[in-house]
């Protein structure tokens, strides 16, 4: 029989041909991780919402979240994905200084939306929503307090690497594996605000 | 030609009679089923799906990189 395209990928990876950096691969298998980690919580919150009787969901006691507003913080972390792909299309196309550019600007947008969520969070403090307060305040700073950890543990990689790349010593394997990480980051937000926040 | 359209506009409106006050008390059982399968199966998909993905991934960047050594050597790291 003949060797598969796939066997011959990880034959490739056994005789240190790389199909895929090790900086990449370590990301991608820590991002399946995180992904499943994030499909947990969000199976939970969508049974619990499920079992709640008809009416009661929100909790009528409890402030509403703030989906519009987060609609358009949901645009600029994507608007922050785009702005990475871009400098990564420079980066290989054109050099480091260009590339830097653009990393910078999804940078700053990842930080804007990180900024605007803990804004967000205060308001809600404020209005009496906590993790204790019900069921929906447990889950929602759970979730997005999750994926918060994971935006700001993204942007100081992202920074670190913004500096490598300035000094001409950022490789494309880390360079891929920060990516990967930030387009995690950003593709899952749309999914937790479909089901949490509509 | 009228009772074609109340028979149709019957068969296509259909709403559930509830007879009594503890009638209603099902639903939410049936929607937490329906949740606790849709998840079941999410939950149970998913790995398979990602883990699928990335070796059809790690398979087109052999070929390219087959492609772009014509000699067919695996080039070295």
């Amino acid at each position: 029989m003949q060797p598969g395209a796939t066997d011959r990928a990880l034959s490739t990876l056994a005789r240190g041909g790389r199909s895929i950096e090790n900086g990449v691969l370590g990301m991608a298998i820590a991002v399946l991780v995180e992904v499943m980690l994030f499909a947990g919580f969000i199976s939970a919150f969508v049974i619990v919402r499920a079992g709640t009787p008809p009416g009661l969901w929100p909790p009528p006691d409890q402030p509403r979240l703030p989906a519009p507003t987060t609609a358009f913080n949901t645009a600029i972390l994507i608007a922050s994905g785009v702005m990475l792909f871009l400098a990564h299309r420079a980066f290989s196309r054109r050099g480091p200084r260009p590339a830097a550019r653009r990393m910078g600007i999804a940078i700053l947008l990842g930080g804007f939306f990180v900024v605007f969520q803990g804004v967000e969070w205060a308001r809600l403090l404020a209005q009496g929503m906590t993790l204790t307060s019900s069921q929906l305040g447990a889950f929602f700073y759970t979730i997005v307090g999750a994926h918060a950890l994971h935006a700001a543990a993204a942007i100081v990689v992202l920074v670190v690497h913004w500096r490598w790349m300035r000094f001409g010593r950022l490789s494309p394997s880390a360079f891929g594996a920060s990516q990967l990480f930030w387009y995690f980051v950003v593709l899952m937000w749309p999914v937790i605000y479909l089901q949490v926040y509509l | 030609m009228r009772l074609a359209l109340a028979l149709l506009a019957v068969a296509a409106s259909p709403t559930l009679a509830l007879a009594c006050a503890v009638c209603g008390a099902g639903q939410e059982q049936d929607r937490s089923q329906g949740a606790f399968l849709g998840t079941t199966i999410l939950l149970s998909l998913l790995p398979l799906a990602m883990v699928g993905s990335f070796a059809g991934w790690l398979r087109h960047q052999t070929r390219e990189r087959r492609r772009a050594t014509p000699d067919g050597d695996e080039p070295t790291a």
